[in-house]
């Protein structure tokens, strides 16, 4: 018997969700409740779907908030879903997919969609079936209901579809379909662009079944070229970039035509869609693909100008941007206008709960229009795509971009309308880089008409100036000493003056130009410190949350070049570490403010040396004041699962800068970790076996204590190795852990030599060897094992030589091409050593392999030089056919810097 | 060639990772970055 909804629970529920959507708040909480206790009756699956297909004169947006609760359901609870109401929902979802309501249509095509995810194509046979059964129907509904749910599809499981149940692959029928959907002419333009939409899904696949049909979709889709419905266009811009990412060659041929199409959507494109956007990322997807010079070159003259028209902001959001209020510096910064620089924080999982509800976000979170389409110039859209595309176009032909569009931007760039003016500036700071050589001669003039420009009067205006002054930045500092009147202070005082500007958008991009400026200028800044100073300190009372992010960048750079400079001098200190202690003691414990604050301080103390000293306890009390609450409120959290955990970011960051202190404040830091209470190591040493982000802060801690001062390690060694040598195990979720993993070991090796004997004998040659071996490594982290291998190997070389054979290729492989450095040297130090205590190990491929390695060295040191000299010859000498065997197997070049430097 | 040009002077640190560098490289972006666009948006 088939189950049938009772009358009176069916208008109950029709009741709740009524007062769900149009309640005053308290109703709508209480509906909210209701229906997520009606989750647990065992059919309110049926009932959901009932409400959805048989109210047919209810309200729309009742039912579909019905069916947008089964979807949910289907999709986060499948769990509560029993067979009966899966058989229920299959047996009558179809009907709601062909009713004359475009949002009852696409409500059940999302429901089908996600049943088929959770069942599995096989799961369903008749699901694939009926679906295409429906797009095939003469009835104009059931084509467009059945083609929306397989476009969900097959968006949702392209590599399901592709794959072979029983003797059928469901790909190999529904393709050539789709194919003729797109090609028949009496097919209507909404069901072309939903069959083109599944074709798009499915070629992002590399399915054989449209590979193998690939001439014949060329084909289609340049005899539909013309049509003059919009969304066709923008589906044909979009298959046309698939088959660019996935099947270069299938369009190399038309590749001019395809050229010439994108433009001519361009041009053709109207304010409100988004052909010109679709049409561009074809252009840009071209230019990423490290195409052919000769293939692009004949379509420059076109390309250039339609890139540049495109820059510029469109009416709408000149519009906008008109129409908001500039003068905001004084307007605090809300949570979400720094995403995503805190990155780390949550994701936010609203989307889901709201939905779930059936209804829009809460009240608090409805935000006016007005922002939303702020955020959206934010996003990815046109103006970037096309600027983006002119940067990689500048770096492909320089001569021709700049060619092609230097008469434009002459014109534009001193337009009365600001728009173009902007978009001029942005040009030239996309093509600053590609274009550097030929720019050149042009500086003299643009760089002091940008200055200028720094003070133009459209706020969108300065703040891209800032970003291009920026970028010429390399030019500037270049220009000999005679000349900084003319550009060198100007555009430094320029740069301040924006990010001390009214508007905070300006102030964000002066500020970054300004660290920009810094990584360029470096010392050169040192006659100025003491005003650069002075404006930071300006901007540190000005700025609003978001601004100050950047501000802590900019002064990390400076501190970064100009430490030394600073720490001499008594005004400079204070004029830098006033604003960050008033910062410091502004910000609460438990405000993320403090994690960027923190990073900024770790930089400053690793930079100041000893200046910083007088600062140091009160900084690092509150490091392990922090650190340690973190560890008591995650041991709250596990024994009860309803508090929150710690956020990570509180740890990581006051790790970093307690390892900020070690590095300004060397063995002087020793003490106060040795004070502490609770014993800051005892923190450490649980932080070593926390999350990956933090194990990666706290092992970079432990390695440069090891270097600078060691004397807190020592009482807590034991404990210590054991877990670092736990960790030395490939991770390939977070290798970088690993990798400070392996330095540390390294490090403390160095410094502790033999006495670590009997903690690293028994497991360190397995664990690190076994580390060398895994497959897909990341080139740092097997860097840093060699590096570790070798320094263990200085003094305790019997762990390893009765095993070179098991790792001696892989560690001339990973070492052969590390940088010259200090890492190295110890590193190659420590293998001569442990080959000298086993020579007889290498055979002539592995002898072959270190001495090339050896003779890769550029830049040993004197000492290392020797050795390497003494431990060649003792090779040679044991192997009477060396030279036959070893050298004259090597390049030319190779052998002759043996002979040459270490005779042999 | 086998022997590599003497490289440039790398400024990053090759030894240790610091977690919160890649916050620096996003501060840092191009007003047109499609990382910068995606990140937010996801």
């Amino acid at each position: 018997m088939s189950w049938e909804p009772q009358p009176q629970v069916h208008a109950q529920l029709l009741e709740v969700l009524q007062n769900s959507l149009r309640g005053n708040n308290a109703a709508q909480r209480q509906a909210t409740q209701q229906l997520r206790e009606a989750q647990a009756q065992p059919d309110f699956a049926n009932y959901l779907m009932a409400v959805l297909i048989d109210d047919k004169a209810g309200p729309l947006d009742v039912r579909s908030s019905a069916g947008l609760l089964l979807k949910n359901l289907i999709r986060f609870d499948f769990k509560d879903l029993n067979d009966a109401g899966k058989t229920y929902v299959k047996a009558h979802v179809f009907t709601a997919l062909v009713e004359p309501a475009n949002i009852i249509r696409n409500t059940a095509g999302t429901i089908v969609a996600s049943l088929m995810q959770r069942e599995g194509i096989s799961g369903w046979p008749d699901g694939l079936t009926t679906l295409m059964g429906l797009a095939e129907s003469s009835d104009a509904n059931a084509q467009l209901g059945g083609m929306d749910a397989l476009s969900k599809i097959c968006e949702d499981m392209p590599v399901e579809l592709d794959q072979t149940y029983g003797s059928q692959r469901p790909l190999e029928y529904m393709v050539p379909k789709f194919l003729e959907f797109v090609r028949s002419p009496d097919s209507s333009h909404q069901k072309r662009v939903q069959a083109l939409t599944c074709l798009n899904h499915i070629v992002e696949v590399e399915s054989r079944s449209i590979a193998s049909r690939m001439d014949e979709y060329l084909e289609i889709l340049f005899s539909l070229a013309n049509t003059p419905d919009v969304e066709t266009r923008i589906q044909i811009c979009n298959a046309f970039t698939g088959i660019l990412r996935t099947n270069a060659e299938k369009i190399a041929p038309h590749l001019g035509g395809v050229i010439q199409y994108a433009l001519h959507c361009i041009s053709a494109s109207e304010e409100g869609d988004t052909l010109d956007f679709q049409a561009c990322e074809f252009l840009l997807l071209l230019t990423e693909l490290d195409p052919n010079p000769e293939a692009l070159s004949p379509h420059l003259g076109d390309l250039v100008p339609a890139v540049l028209r495109a820059m510029v902001y469109s009416e709408t959001d000149v519009f906008m941007l008109e129409g908001i209020n500039e003068d905001d510096a004084d307007v605090a910064d809300r949570e979400e206008d720094l995403k995503p620089i805190n990155f780390r924080q949550k994701a936010a999982h609203g989307n889901k709960k709201n939905e779930a509800e059936g209804q829009e976000p809460d009240e608090d979170e409805s935000d006016d229009e007005e922002d939303d389409e702020v955020r959206g110039l934010e996003a990815w859209n046109l103006r970037k795509c096309a600027a983006s595309t002119l940067d990689r176009l500048s770096n492909i032909l320089p001569e021709e971009v700049l060619e092609a569009a230097m008469p434009y931007l002459k014109q534009t760039i001193v337009s009365d309308e600001w728009p173009a003016r902007e978009a001029a500036i942005l040009a030239f700071g996309a093509i600053a880089d590609g274009c550097q050589d030929m720019v050149a001669p042009h500086l003299p003039e643009l760089v002091p008409f940008l200055i200028q420009r720094l003070s133009d009067p459209q706020f969108p205006v300065r703040q891209v100036c800032c970003w291009t002054l920026g970028r010429f930045s390399t030019w500037v500092c270049e220009q000999s000493m005679s000349e900084q009147d003319t550009y060198f202070i100007p555009t430094l005082t320029g740069l301040f003056t924006c990010a001390l500007d009214r508007n905070k958008k300006v102030q964000v991009a002066g500020c970054s130009a300004v660290a920009t400026f810094t990584d360029e200028a470096r010392n050169m800044l040192t006659p100025y410190l003491g005003q650069i100073l002075e404006q930071f300190a300006l901007c540190f009372r000005r700025y609003q949350k978001k601004s100050l992010l950047f501000l802590y960048d900019a002064v990390s750079t400076l501190v970064k070049y100009c430490g030394a400079e600073i720490a001499e001098n008594q005004q400079y200190m204070e004029t830098l570490m006033q604003p960050l202690i008033a910062k410091w003691e502004q910000i609460s414990d438990d405000d993320n403010a403090l994690w960027p604050l923190f990073e900024c301080m770790s930089a400053v103390a690793s930079y100041m040396g000893p200046a910083f000293e007088p600062y140091a306890p009160p900084v690092f009390d509150r490091c392990a004041r922090l650190l340690h609450s973190c560890l008591v409120q995650d041991q709250n959290f596990s024994n009860d699962p309803s508090q929150d955990p710690a956020e990570r970011d509180f740890m990581v960051t006051a790790i970093d800068l307690v390892d900020g202190l070690v590095l300004g404040l060397k063995d002087k830091a020793a003490p106060l970790m040795m004070n502490s209470e609770p014993p800051f190591m005892e923190l450490l040493l649980v932080c070593c076996h926390d999350e990956f982000d933090v194990r990666q802060s706290t092992f970079a801690l432990i390695g440069d204590m090891a270097a600078l001062c060691p004397q807190p390690l020592e009482p807590y060694m034991d404990q210590l190795m054991e877990e670092l040598l736990n960790q030395v195990e490939y991770n390939h979720i977070w290798p970088d852990a690993v990798s400070n993993t392996c330095w540390s070991l390294g490090e403390i090796a160095l410094r502790f030599g033999d006495k670590l004997r009997p903690l690293l004998q028994a497991s360190a040659a397995e664990r690190l060897i076994a580390l060398l071996r895994t497959r897909d490594a990341s080139p740092r982290v097997l860097e840093n094992a060699s590096t570790a291998i070798g320094r263990i190997g200085i003094t305790m070389p019997d762990i390893f030589a009765q095993r070179i054979p098991d790792f001696i290729i892989a560690w001339c492989l990973n070492m052969h091409d590390a940088m010259d450095n200090s890492e190295k040297e110890s590193a190659f130090v420590g293998m001569c050593t442990i080959i000298s205590s086993n020579p007889q190990a290498l055979d002539n491929s592995t002898l072959l392999m270190f001495v090339n390695a050896v003779a890769r060295y550029l830049e040993p040191s004197e000492a290392l030089m020797h050795t390497f000299r003494q431990v060649l010859g003792g090779l040679k000498g044991m192997h009477p056919n060396f030279d036959k065997d070893v050298t004259e197997q090597l390049p030319p070049i190779i052998q002759k810097r043996l002979r040459d430097v270490y005779g042999v | 060639s086998i022997l590599k040009p003497a490289k440039e002077i790398q400024e990053k640190d090759i030894r240790k990772m610091n977690p919160l560098k890649n916050k620096q490289e996003l501060l840092r972006l191009n007003p047109y970055s499609k990382t910068f666009a995606e990140k937010k948006l996801g």
